[in-house]
């Protein structure tokens, strides 16, 4: 119960640094023993009655935050504090890198199919990742996602070098996802064990984001190679990894990979480069291995959510009326699932490093 | 300020009516505010920090309640708690609205049951 306690104390007190700073400074620490107090009196009644106290508590504290804000004409300063800044321009910038991925990959799978008399879809499909591979689509797409990246968390004399952690920080590690679970039929990609792997891919996406964020912003650009390297070695051995696994058990290249080779080749692979992600981590310092966490386990938790809202629209979605080739499903896969899931991920790592860089410069950091 | 003049005020809400009620007895600290509060209202107003603070500025910035000083007993994480008290011009705004409210429960009183005033 220590603990619980400990945790929505933390909780809470990052709710109050929300206010604006003049108030903090009056009633911050008044408010947490306050809180403190009355949830230590709820845990000592029972458990329902701390809920009841801490539902009560986020019930009351939006309209609470607004109202002090508005007075004084605080909110303008709300919206330009570090904390909901960063969440904003996260949301835009996830969102809007997420949506165009989606986009470019599924018009340009048609393009790669119908161009140079299929030229080009001949010579990919010598790959094992043949089906719908968009690599041209997801190519332009991180391009274009890292330099939104930079125009909006870069200051202006850093502006490639944010482009470049941009690119490779997530939406390369996206694009091997989106290409591999593009690979095979969705439904094996979702039968277990696949779907843990499908989870720890996605938790590697958003560890490895989040650190590269975290690294960026503060200027510790030397953790940034490790990183960078990571991230170029993931499609790489995402390619490699499986085939050299079966090559060497029955001494012969196989075009098509097994299910269970690709998902124990996978699963190292995810793994070691975990590990790499969480060294980082732990060597920056500071709130960074706070980032793998929430990177990690917010952006599963985020796109599993996304997904969960966006199989309940399929189901109220009676009608597959098509518009130009597009059913109403199409748009909403292609359009809305990304864009939700950039906005929630988008802002919860936004807060997450506003906070940081606040701690930073109060200690001077 | 006249006790005419004090009446033209608008009615208070609950939670501000029951915080300087409470404070009319004696000085306190944000907590015990918020018990004394939900005790005088038998359970049904229990304050979360939110509307506590948010009318404890208020009544402060408005000089209807005071900071007093600091409780000797510490809190939970061991700060000194700040005490809060009610100033005059809150007593006299206490008084008028309790006024008030006795004339609707007598007016009501009137109307449900014939009672005279």
């Amino acid at each position: 119960m220590k603990r619980i306690l400990g945790f929505i104390m933390r909780v809470y007190g990052m709710m109050v640094r929300l206010f604006p700073s003049e108030f903090q400074e009056e009633f911050g620490d008044e408010i947490q023993g306050v809180f403190a107090t009355m949830i230590k009196a709820a845990a000592g009644r029972s458990k329902p009655a701390l809920a009841v106290v801490c539902l009560q508590e986020l019930r009351d504290f939006p309209v609470f935050l607004i109202r002090t804000h508005l007075e004084k004409g605080h909110m303008k300063k709300f919206f330009r504090s570090q904390p909901v800044a960063f969440a904003w321009r996260g949301a835009l910038v996830f969102s809007l890198g997420l949506v165009l991925l989606n986009i470019l990959s599924y018009f340009s799978s048609s393009w790669f199919i119908t161009s140079s008399n299929g030229v080009v879809y001949r010579v990919v499909s010598r790959f094992w990742l043949e089906e719908h591979w968009t690599l041209a689509g997801i190519g332009v797409a991180s391009v274009i996602g890292g330099l939104l990246f930079a125009l909006f968390f870069s200051e202006r004399t850093q502006f490639g070098w944010y482009a470049l952690v941009g690119i490779l920080g997530w939406f390369v590690t996206h694009a091997t996802f989106y290409a591999l679970s593009q690979s095979f039929e969705f439904d094996f990609l979702h039968n277990q064990p696949i779907g843990i792997l499908i989870d720890a891919m996605l938790a590697l996406e958003g560890a490895l984001l989040s650190v590269m964020f975290f690294v960026a912003k503060s200027g510790r650009r030397k953790f940034v190679w490790p990183l960078a390297a990571g991230a170029i070695l993931y499609p790489l051995a995402s390619y490699f990894l499986p085939q050299s696994l079966l090559y060497s058990y029955r001494s012969q290249p196989l075009l098509k990979i097994h299910p269970s080779w690709f998902f124990i080749a996978m699963i190292i692979l995810v793994v070691v480069l975990m590990a790499g992600v969480v060294w980082v981590a732990i060597k920056s310092g500071g709130k960074a291995p706070w980032m793998v966490v929430v990177g990690a386990a917010g952006y599963v938790f985020v796109f599993r959510l996304c997904d969960a809202i966006i199989t309940r629209l399929h189901l109220i979605i009676l009608s597959p009326t098509k518009y130009q080739g597009l059913t109403v499903i199409d748009v909403v896969n292609t359009g809305i699932q990304p864009l939700l899931t950039g906005i929630l991920f988008g802002v919860i790592l936004g807060l997450l490093l506003g906070w940081e860089r606040r701690d930073a410069q109060k200690t001077g950091a | 300020m006249t006790f005419e003049e004090l009446q033209t005020y608008p009615p208070l809400t609950e939670t501000t009516f029951f915080i300087l009620l409470s404070l009319a007895a004696s000085e306190k600290h944000g907590y015990a505010i918020a018990k004394d509060v939900e005790s005088l209202s038998n359970g049904r107003v229990a304050l979360s920090t939110s509307t506590l603070y948010t009318a404890l500025k208020r009544l402060l910035e408005d000089g209807w309640i005071a900071r007093a000083g600091e409780d000797p007993e510490p809190d939970e994480s061991g700060r000194p708690r700040k005490t809060y008290i009610l100033t005059e011009l809150g007593r006299r705004i206490l008084e008028a609205e309790t006024v008030r409210l006795q004339s609707l429960v007598a007016i009501a009183r009137t109307r449900c049951t014939g009672d005279q005033i």
